[in-house]
């Protein structure tokens, strides 16, 4: 025989939810006796009736919650109190409006976290970010920071209290991610499937997952690190905490790892950490001089063992010939121009001119223009400032086809449109027209514009994957929903002619 | 080990541009919005710098811990001499630090009173001479474990209640509660004041001990946590809470050995006087209050108190620093024949109420004071619901019965008043702007913000 | 449309040879049931609407449905960890008050029993039985077929058997949901009971299965006394206390 007497100062529930609470407690399995109620003298008489000992509770006066369990032995009894505070806890008013006038909406990460919230979205500017996120990671609630400008003290601090609340803090600076089938920020629909993606690249992840869903493969969960997470300060801390979620997860068959190269001796960390996962892992650091994201979706599917043949392109509408002049790749993903420019420099041993170039002797100036190939991410922190994304409005992008339908250099236009809840929820009306106008303009001018489009989308997006692609090619484009398929075929059409 | 349910569709909450939450409605989830705005006094380096101090949140939820487990009982009255070492010149008042030159009106009217009551002074011109000389000195309650509603004003000989919480073994001292009309908490000094304190000292005092050491310890949350299920706030409602007090210590009272007409003079003088009980209430809060003081790092408030020129807060991890500004004048309903111009700013420690999780924080509870500071019953329940925003308990004992018996909002966090832009609400009354009119209306008093943003600044500092 | 109610509208699908496939439409604050599509919109088709399901939109001659995101109904468990921590279920379930469940759990937990050891007939004799469109029996089933397929002890010809009998003894929609279970799909409050139990998470359990118990009148309380009963049968430590009144034939 066990028994456990214990008497709770402060504590108050009322009568019910402890007659019901003493109900459940004696009914638990191997208890024999049990009682929970305030320590009036009346249930004092019934506590000693019961065979409790008298002396436990010399101390306890009507203000305070008795309980008594007795059980045929100790984990009976431990049962039986883990069962009476499991159901107090259920019975504690949360946030009340039992009452009637309105509710007060939540000021605070915090305050929202308290309404039932699991886990928390932050995409306030970056001054302000560090603050709600450490409200969620305290609360014990992993975190998608969207926000970027957050110095990488905070985010280390942040890492490592998340680390500390066993918490995932993706980001900051991370644009994408799914869980439970949900999808987070820039985020597209993707289909319940065994693969488990970890990336440091939004759009790198939105491309690979994409043609997954294109060969018919889905996700169990993309997971967001933020661009910062693989430097040599922050040393992949949650790279490492998704990779070890993903190891436990039952569903995840194959996790995928997908950054851009990172520091030398974090690249050998994740290594090391995806060479002892239990679930089969393929890391991949995509960059020049590496595998492109599209061969990337190639090694996952031939790891499942699934063939792909599904259709990735609608090829444009007439037949283009090869064109001497230069190409202009307008971009709203980062990692989808790195790239194409990836591609295209390496390809026509030339220099891309970009705002983010490869090399730092090929850096744009302010005006954003250069002769020859260029390449812009309009992405980028500094076309963002006091403006929204370049997927959200398309105005600076449709702004630069204009102006590239009249210089007389641009032989090919290359443009990445990205699919998905909270991007622009129609693209295809202002870039058909555009692409029409702009290709209508270089023909009065006796130019054969090409344009190239890459469309990162799935099946499910809002937007209509399929439909969209239509609309473009009816405009004159070819559309691929690889984005280094499009930039070959961009680079193609102009290697045909260097040659 | 990484908790997060990748099986489970996230309940997610959302800060920052609506777009992502309205991606997250379009996919059918039901987000959470948080209502987010810049930090008051552009404060945000600071609070960034005091969300990375790692023991921060772990400090002030323990200071709410101890703010909210205090049970302070009701244990003697004994002069004020005894209690707290005042000697004659020395006087006690209510607020942060303040001086005879910068004090208001009714906290003079009270200091004259409570010299010409010493014997300090015959006259008013006397006690005018000596308030500005410096034969006496000045202190606030809260720097001797003290609280005074109103002026506050403590002398030598005045009776004080004492409260101990054995819990965390704090003891805090309160006057008695005089009653209402002139009275020297309000700056009223005329002779029938003077006489009232001294039957206070003679009679009222060693009256309320013996029945006391009769009765035994009286447990004041405990009162408080029915009377808040009684339509009391604990702050500008006292009537259930003074009822039950009485019912409690009346067959002590009857059984001491004193004159019959002394104990039906004891016995009316309470029944009498609604707000008896605050003067239990206030040193309750305020030995609870002290319990949480001086937790390194701890961003929780543990005083708000005004003394009718300043409105300052002291936080549980800056220790004894006080963070003043101009006190506001309050916002309220007056009573017949005065108006705002006769109102003094705001004055008096009984803010410790709502420092403590009632008074204001509590207004849910007692929809019968919304009409009397001005309001409707969906105010009061909507004053409630927001001190939740900015603070980070619920007490285990007072709860609200209109919310489901939620406890009520306890243990300010001056970060939290800062970052939502909510102040607390206090519930208050007013008193007149000239020595010895008394209280001219009562109503909702807006504490100033920069208060909790220099704190908040001298927070951050020590962590820098 | 066969069925509609506040949150969730029931269109039955006809396929050519094969009996009639129901699918729910589902509003944001519906339960999630396997055989649903979430839709982001309150408005649902009305009773008795003609729709037009294909391309992956559901039509009326007014407007137009869209998926907008997927789930996968099948919660990923590995069944030696379920059949584990069985025991974390069934103390659970019969800590419940007797009246939170339709039919009564030595019922539930016989019936649950007899279909672990794959006769048929136990089906037959409690699918229909109870008032709702998921009758209390149907729930039973559901339950500990959804447990029997995640385990792989469901073999065709048995679950055939008692789809067959589900198909005209009950309601369509219950028996899709049925069927559903055959495939080890639930809704998510059944899906993340059987998680947390599987990673032996005693305080995670207890909320899950409170929230299980908050679907329908009765119905999550029947779900999970045939899940419980399900892995009671399939523990061999539970065997001498599994409750067996054996009166139904």
């Amino acid at each position: 025989m066990s028994a456990r007497v214990e008497v709770r100062r402060g504590f108050y529930r009322d009568s019910v939810t402890l007659l019901q609470a003493s109900e459940a407690v004696a009914a638990s399995p191997g208890v024999t006796a049990a009682l929970v109620a305030m320590a009036t003298s009346l249930n004092l008489e019934l506590y000693e009736r019961l065979g409790f000992e008298p002396a436990a509770i010399a101390d306890a006066t009507p203000n305070d919650l008795l309980v008594a369990v007795q059980g045929a032995d100790d984990a009976a009894v431990e049962r039986a109190i883990a069962l009476l505070d499991a159901r107090f806890a259920a019975s504690a008013p949360t946030h009340g409006s039992d009452g009637f006038g309105a509710s007060v909406p939540a000021h605070t990460t915090t305050s929202a976290l308290r309404q039932g919230g699991t886990l928390s979205l932050i995409s306030l500017p970056g001054a302000h970010a560090f603050v709600e996120a450490m409200d969620a990671v305290q609360a014990g609630k992993s975190v998608m920071l969207f926000s970027d400008n957050v110095p990488v003290e905070q985010e280390i601090l942040l890492k490592d209290e998340a680390a500390r609340h066993g918490v995932l803090v993706m980001g900051p600076d991370c644009g994408t991610a799914v869980v439970g089938g949900l999808g987070l920020g820039f985020a597209n629909a993707l289909q319940p499937g065994p693969v488990g993606i970890v990336a440091a690249s939004g759009t790198g992840a939105q491309q690979v997952s994409c043609l997954l869903d294109a060969a018919g493969v889905g996700v169990t969960a993309v997971l967001g690190t933020g661009g910062r997470d693989l430097s040599a300060a922050v040393g992949g801390r949650s790279t490492l905490a998704a990779m070890e979620l993903l190891d436990k997860h039952p569903g995840t068959e194959l996790a995928v790892i997908l950054s851009k190269p990172p520091d030398p001796a974090v690249a050998e960390k994740i290594r090391a950490a995806a060479a002892a996962m239990d679930t089969p892992s393929l890391v991949a650091f995509v960059g020049r001089g590496q595998r492109d994201l599209s061969a990337v979706t190639g090694d996952v599917l031939a790891a499942l063992g699934v063939s792909d043949d599904a259709p990735t392109e609608w090829p444009a509408p007439y037949e283009r010939a090869p064109r001497g002049g230069a190409i202009r790749g307008l971009f709203s993903g980062g990692t989808l121009c790195d790239e194409a420019m990836a591609i295209a420099s390496d390809t026509l041993g030339m220099p891309i001119r970009s705002n983010t170039p490869l090399d730092k002797e090929w850096a744009l100036g302010p005006d954003l223009r250069a002769p020859g190939h260029v390449m812009i991410d309009f992405g980028d922190d500094q076309l963002t400032q006091g403006r929204a994304h370049p997927m959200i409005d398309p105005s600076l992008r449709l702004e630069r086809i204009a102006e590239e339908a009249v210089d007389p250099d641009c032989a090919v236009l290359l443009l990445d449109i990205v699919l998905g809840y909270g991007s622009h929820a129609d693209p295809a009306t202002p870039f058909a027209a555009a692409i029409r106008k702009a290709r209508e303009q270089a023909a009065a001018a006796g130019r054969d514009l090409a344009v190239v489009v890459a469309l990162i989308g799935s099946r499910g997006d809002p937007q209509h994957r399929d439909a969209t692609a239509e609309a473009l090619v009816a405009a004159g484009a070819s559309v691929h929903l690889s984005n280094a398929a499009a930039a070959r075929v961009a680079v193609g059409l102009i290697e045909g002619a260097v040659r | 080990m990484i908790t997060l349910e990748l099986d489970d569709v996230p309940v997610v909450v959302t800060a920052g541009v609506p777009l992502f939450s309205d991606a997250l409605t379009q996919q059918a989830a039901e987000p959470i919005s948080v209502d987010w705005a810049p930090p008051a006094g552009g404060a945000s380096a600071d609070l960034a710098a005091i969300a990375a101090d790692l023991r921060a949140a772990e400090a002030t939820v323990e200071s709410a811990r101890r703010l909210t487990t205090a049970r302070a009982h009701w244990v003697d009255v004994v002069p004020a001499h005894e209690a707290l070492g005042l000697t004659r010149g020395e006087f006690l008042h209510a607020g942060p630090p303040t001086t005879w030159a910068t004090a208001s009106g009714p906290l003079r009217g009270a200091l004259i009173g409570a010299m010409i009551y010493e014997g300090l002074a015959d006259s008013v011109e006397e006690a005018e001479r000596l308030g500005a000389s410096d034969e006496i000195s000045l202190a606030p309650c809260h720097s001797r474990g003290a609280v005074g509603p109103m002026a506050g004003v403590v002398s030598a000989s005045m009776p004080v209640s004492v409260l101990h919480d054995e819990v965390h073994g704090k003891r805090a001292y309160c006057t008695l509660n005089e009653g209402l009309g002139k009275v020297l908490r309000f700056g009223a000094y005329a002779p029938e004041v003077i006489e009232r304190l001294r039957w206070m000292e003679h009679v009222l005092g060693p009256l309320l001990r013996w029945t006391l050491r009769k009765n035994g310890p009286v447990d004041i949350p405990s009162v408080l946590a029915q009377a808040l299920q009684m339509g009391d706030e604990g702050h500008n409602r006292n009537r259930a809470a003074t009822s039950l007090l009485l019912r409690e210590i009346t067959p002590a009272l009857l059984e001491t050995e004193a004159s019959r007409a002394d104990i039906k003079a004891v016995y009316r003088f309470i029944s009498g006087n609604d707000h008896f009980f605050l003067n239990l209430s206030m040193p309750a809060g305020k030995a609870a209050a002290d319990a949480a003081r001086d937790i390194p790092g701890s961003r929780m408030v543990v005083a708000m108190a005004r003394n009718g020129t300043d409105f300052g807060i002291q936080v549980s991890g800056t220790g004894d620093e006080w963070f003043t500004a101009p006190a506001p004048v309050v916002d309220g309903l007056y009573f017949p024949g005065f108006s705002a111009k006769d109102a003094n700013p705001d004055l008096g420690d009984s803010t410790i109420t709502e420092t403590s999780g009632i008074g204001g924080f509590a207004m849910a509870a007692a929809p019968a004071i919304v009409r009397f500071v001005g309001g409707e019953a969906a105010d009061a329940l909507r004053n409630t619901l927001s001190m939740y925003e900015i603070t980070v308990a619920e007490h285990p004992l007072y709860q609200v019965p209109v919310l489901g018996f939620r406890g009520t909002p306890s243990g300010i966090d001056a970060t939290l008043v800062v970052r939502t832009g909510i102040v607390p609400v206090v519930n208050t009354g007013i008193a007149g702007r000239e020595p010895g009119v008394g209280q001219v209306g009562a109503g909702l008093v807006t504490p100033p913000m920069s208060v909790f943003v220099d704190a908040v600044h001298a927070l951050a500092q020590r962590v820098r | 449309m066969l069925a509609a109610s506040q949150v969730a509208s029931y269109v039955t699908v006809p396929h050519a040879g094969t009996p009639a496939a129901i699918v729910a439409l589902l509003a944001p604050n519906a339960v999630r049931l396997p055989i649903g599509v979430c839709i982001a919109d309150d408005a649902l088709p009305a009773r008795g609407a003609t729709v037009a399901l294909g391309a992956g939109v559901l039509a009326t001659s007014d407007r137009a449905w869209r998926p907008v995101r997927w789930w996968d109904p099948r919660p990923h468990v590995r069944g030696d960890e379920l059949v584990a921590h069985g025991e974390l279920l069934v103390d659970i379930v019969r800590a419940e008050p007797a009246h939170s469940f339709g039919m009564p759990l030595s019922d539930a937990f016989a019936v649950a029993r007899r279909l672990g050891d794959g006769d048929a007939d136990a089906a037959l004799g409690v699918i229909g039985s109870g008032p709702g469109l998921t009758p209390a029996g149907d729930d039973v089933v559901a339950g500990a077929f959804a447990v029997l397929a995640l385990l792989g002890r469901l073999d065709d010809s048995f679950r055939d058997a008692v789809l067959t009998c589900a198909r005209t003894r009950t309601t369509a929609l219950s028996a899709a949901l049925v069927a559903a279970a055959g495939r080890g799909e639930m809704i998510p409050q059944a899906a993340r009971l059987l998680t947390s139990m599987a990673a032996g998470d005693d305080e995670r359990v207890a909320t899950a299965a409170t929230a299980l118990f908050a679907v329908g009148s009765t119905s999550g309380h029947d779900l999970a006394a045939g899940m419980a009963g399900a892995l009671a049968a399939l523990s061999s430590a539970s065997t001498e206390s599994t409750p067996l009144s054996g009166r139904r034939t």
